[in-house]
């Protein structure tokens, strides 16, 4: 008789959700400018865009990105 | 090359945070070197040691920094090199990628400059058992707290808590297995908790009712802000978008236990998070030692990005911490 494997599930992975809103992980349409060092969009500087920065640089949205601070920081 | 005092910047190009800090040095004319060891562009070396230490240069995409003049190193997301892209042969690419890691990172990380933060330094912080403990040694409040295997022991001490939905759930890694999802710290109900085995070292704690605080250390200095998530969970990231943040003193003696912390673990840069209780007491829940920062300051206003380039640019203060080492005892 062929032994059935059951499924196994951490009991942490069944707390896991999927993200309301997420965020590519690099901005549609910015370019990093390796003259300034800084990303751009639309030529102009991200640092001067904060409602640009509001949602990029939070702790979260953006998969292995901003996570990345957590989990991946080394 | 130029030779002038550097600050080093070791990121991901899509750190966008670490653009406000480009930005602020920039504005005070310091000389900056930006490379992200990710990118298909190699950072390259060429070192020599000498009894001061590593001489020489490291650079990326035609900029350059000389290994002696580097008087800062701002570390935060340096994900490891590709290996040079004109290797085409996958394992051969790989081998070389290793090798460039271990010198790249193994050089700089030698360097006995300012560091914000050093990552060995950020890898001993990011262990949040061990954060919990410390954070009881330094002096703070800390949550009741269970890190178990067994869902037995699990619901027999959250059936303890005071109330139903007293008890939360907390990964370690809040990274889900799949892209867009996520581990947020939730309410638990004991009933529901498996009689058996969780599968894996599971933590809960006391679920404490409050105010969510973002405090941000820079060096000695503290900036701290109130979150209002208006909603009731125990995790205030889903809703962090739409959050207001406005700043709030930090009590002298939270910032006593901050500079301990801080001290004892050799960083320089650290985002905590506590809440607030009623009373107004603050309870720690965890440290991220390369935390974001970016949303605290563009909605508050509190000047993070210009506490940061005062540190890099503090003259006469060098502080190296290559080495993992001990623990500084906590300052009385």
């Amino acid at each position: 008789m062929t032994e059935r494997k059951q499924m196994t599930t951490p009991f942490g992975l069944t707390r896991q959700i999927t993200l309301p809103v997420t965020f590519p992980r690099q901005i549609p349409g910015a370019r990093y400018d390796r003259g300034r060092q800084v990303s751009v969009l639309g030529d102009r500087p991200l640092t001067d865009q904060p409602a640009v920065l509001n949602t990029w640089t939070t702790t979260w949205g953006t998969p292995r990105n901003d996570n990345a601070t957590d989990d991946e920081s080394k | 090359m130029t030779t002038r005092p550097t600050v080093l910047i070791v990121t991901a190009r899509q750190d966008y945070t670490t653009d406000l800090v480009v930005t602020e040095l920039g504005r005070r004319a310091m000389r900056i070197v930006r490379l992200d060891p990710a990118d298909d562009e190699p950072v390259t070396v060429n070192a020599c040691l000498t009894p001061g230490g590593w001489t020489g240069s490291i650079a990326q995409a035609g900029r350059a920094a000389a290994l002696d003049q580097i008087i800062a190193v701002f570390w935060r997301w340096a994900w490891p090199p590709p290996g040079d892209p004109a290797i085409t042969d996958p394992s051969a690419r790989s081998w070389a990628a290793r090798e460039d890691q271990a010198a790249v990172f193994g050089i700089v990380k030698s360097l006995p400059v300012r560091w914000v933060n050093h990552p060995d330094r950020t890898r001993a912080a990011n262990c949040k058992p061990f954060q919990l403990a410390l954070a009881k040694t330094c002096g703070f409040s800390t949550p009741r707290t269970l890190i178990t295997h067994s869902g037995v022991s699990a619901a027999s001490w959250a059936s303890g808590s005071a109330r139903p939905g007293e008890v939360l759930y907390k990964a370690f890694y809040c990274m889900g297995t799949n892209e867009g999802s996520m581990i947020p710290a939730s309410r638990i109900e004991p009933a529901a908790l498996p009689q058996e085995s969780l599968h894996a070292a599971s933590m809960f704690q006391q679920v404490i009712s409050g105010q969510p605080i973002r405090t941000t250390v820079i060096g000695e200095r503290a900036f701290s802000a109130a979150i209002d998530s208006r909603d009731n969970a125990v995790d205030w990231r889903p809703a962090q978008q739409t959050a207001t943040y406005h700043p709030v003193p930090t009590p002298p003696g939270i910032l006593h236990a901050l500079h301990g912390f801080m001290s004892r673990l050799g960083l320089q840069y650290g985002a905590f998070d506590f809440i607030a209780d009623r009373s107004g007491a603050w309870w720690f829940l965890e440290i991220n030692p390369t935390g974001q920062y970016g949303f605290i300051e563009t909605r508050t206003g509190l000047p993070l990005t210009a506490a940061i380039a005062d540190l890099l640019c503090t003259p006469g203060r060098t502080v190296s911490r290559p080495i993992g080492g001990t623990v500084e005892p906590c300052p009385t």
